[in-house]
């Protein structure tokens, strides 16, 4: 009887120190950030407590959906780990990561699936095996694995029920990692992209162009970090001024991308062609020959002449710019002369002029105007945009504040859905 | 809001009808089953039926653009059939008809294929 309690006594004090080894890996695991110390350190006590020979850890990799050593600590570990890759169903730590089930073996030699060929290379002799799944939720990301009890004996299920409360810490590791990765990843993308911001905004002309008899003014502000909207004032000559609007298809890098190879083939083709209408063929041309997804940019370019007064006007597929006449009416330009630009090779464009009286404003824009959305999902449309046009001062920084305030006020705080570009041009009275 | 893509071959060739709006979020998946017809091969013609589109975007715009390229290549006519009264404003204020072969019904545009 008193034998029977004492061994009772040391059964529960061993249990004890057991479980307490829960609790020092609990503390390995917020104790670093670094998976590999803290997994190294997590099977180093799960070998020692489990009085097991050999430990090890394996993790699914996402890219091959094959299961690689991540810990290996034993007489051998060192070149499983360089050595050894298992698919998924083979070798017993295939079969658990396939089953998601564990394994207690007394002697792995008896499991058909076990694979000897390591044992044969390495002179070793797995005897007793626990493998346990690594789950987070029901997904499987690795198994772990204890190796012959240095007592001799197999293990047993109260060895089989320690070492999955212990390889269940180990799984929150292996996630932890894997989260804190993701998210430096992310934030790296989102240093990047404020980045590329910076670089578009640089794209952008830094100061409206002095030129005599006109003023000018523009506003830009992407959808999201980078956009394919797009404007530019090119000084020609003394005289004379381009002025560029676009608007490539989609949204973010990819327009972002192209918007940066079309600006700068404008601009050079703008001093090369000698008329509004030949650079946007040409422009079309060199676009439809690198065409990817369909790719393609609306585009308004106009050559102002201040000398004369004449606005030339050539319209790819873009909207219409807006004249707000001395007498306070609106009406709209050069409608398109021409398709999209990049759709198809060999396109011909048509221009048109117009003479600016003193007091006149044109008013470009992209559609992130006119299709402002709130957030009762009505549009801005044109009888609004129009309307204000009509109604304000015709001095186009004062004319651009008052559409962008009055956008602003109208969309409230719905997302902006797409990205926004105003250029006005004024003829000084 | 999901776009429903319906597929059918008919003697003519291939006809693809898009309900729902064709924006940056859809257009990617009308992409797909567009590539499956190209895949497939075996049509002369290729009709896209608008009539169930609302509204379609830029990056809507760009697949039809892809389609009509690609089309070029393999020797394939593409007809845009029935586009509804906003798409077809869309198309007509960005001089689209000069692009695309635009048709008011899936009669007319069987015409001549």
């Amino acid at each position: 009887m008193a034998m029977e309690k004492k061994n009772e006594i040391a059964r529960l004090k061993s249990k004890i120190k057991r479980l307490s080894s829960l609790v020092d890996v609990n503390e390995v695991i917020s104790s670093s950030l670094d998976v590999d110390t803290i997994l190294e350190n997590v099977m180093t006590i799960s070998k020692k407590v489990m009085n097991a020979d050999a430990s090890s850890l394996m993790r699914i990799d996402p890219q091959t959906n094959e299961l690689i050593y991540q810990v290996a600590q034993g007489s051998v570990g060192e070149k499983l780990k360089k050595e050894v890759r298992l698919k998924m169903g083979q070798g017993i730590a295939g079969t658990v990561a396939e089953e998601g089930k564990p394994l207690l073996l007394e002697d792995a030699y008896d499991h058909p699936k076990f694979f000897r060929g390591n044992d044969e290379k390495t002179g070793y002799r797995t005897k007793s095996m626990i493998t346990v799944p690594l789950k987070v939720g029901d997904r499987i990301t690795g198994v772990a694995q204890v190796i012959n009890r240095l007592d001799g004996k197999p293990f047993d299920t109260d060895d089989l029920e320690l070492f999955q409360a212990l390889s269940s810490m180990a799984a929150i590791a292996l996630e932890n990692a894997r989260m804190h990765q993701s998210l430096m990843e992310k934030q790296r993308l989102v240093k990047d992209m404020e980045f590329a911001r910076t670089v578009q905004e640089s794209f952008l002309p830094q100061q409206a162009p002095e030129v005599r008899n006109f003023s000018f003014s523009a506003h830009y502000t992407p959808a999201l970090e980078v956009g394919g909207d797009f404007y530019d004032f090119i000084s020609l000559d003394v005289d004379r001024t381009g002025i560029v609007i676009g608007d490539v298809s989609g949204k973010g890098v990819p327009a972002a991308l192209y918007m940066a190879k079309l600006g700068s083939d404008m601009r050079t083709l703008a001093f090369t062609e000698k008329v509004p209408a030949a650079a946007l063929a040409r422009l079309n041309d060199l676009l439809a020959a690198r065409s990817r997804r369909g790719m393609f940019a609306t585009l308004l370019y106009l050559e102002l002449d201040a000398n004369s007064r004449t606005l030339v006007m050539a319209n790819a597929g873009h909207l219409p710019p807006i004249i707000k006449k001395a007498d306070g009416s609106v009406a709209r330009l050069a409608g398109a002369g021409g398709a999209p630009l990049g759709m198809l090779n060999g396109m011909k464009f048509t221009q048109e002029s117009v003479t600016l009286a003193p007091g006149e404003t044109v008013v470009l824009y992209t559609d992130g105007i006119v299709e402002a959305m709130n957030a009762r999902e009505e549009l801005y449309g044109y009888e609004r945009f129009e309307a204000l046009i009509a109604s304000s001062p015709a001095d186009p920084s004062v004319l651009k504040k008052a559409i962008i305030d009055e956008v602003n006020r109208f969309t409230g705080l719905s997302p902006q859905h797409d990205d926004m570009t105003l250029v006005c041009l004024g003829a000084l009275k | 809001m999901k776009v429903e893509i319906i597929t059918e071959k008919i003697s003519a060739g291939t006809v693809v009808k898009l309900i729902g709006d064709v924006d940056m979020n859809t257009s990617p998946d009308v992409r797909t089953s567009i590539a499956e017809v190209f895949k497939t091969g075996g049509s002369k013609a290729l009709l896209i039926n608008l009539s169930g589109v609302r509204y379609m975007d830029s990056s809507g715009i760009a697949t039809l653009v892809e389609t009509m390229q690609n089309c070029m290549k393999q020797g394939m006519k593409l007809r845009l059939v029935e586009p509804s009264p906003s798409v077809r404003d869309v198309f007509e204020l960005a001089r689209l008809s000069s692009i695309f072969q635009i048709f008011p019904s899936m009669n007319d545009a069987l015409n001549g294929i």
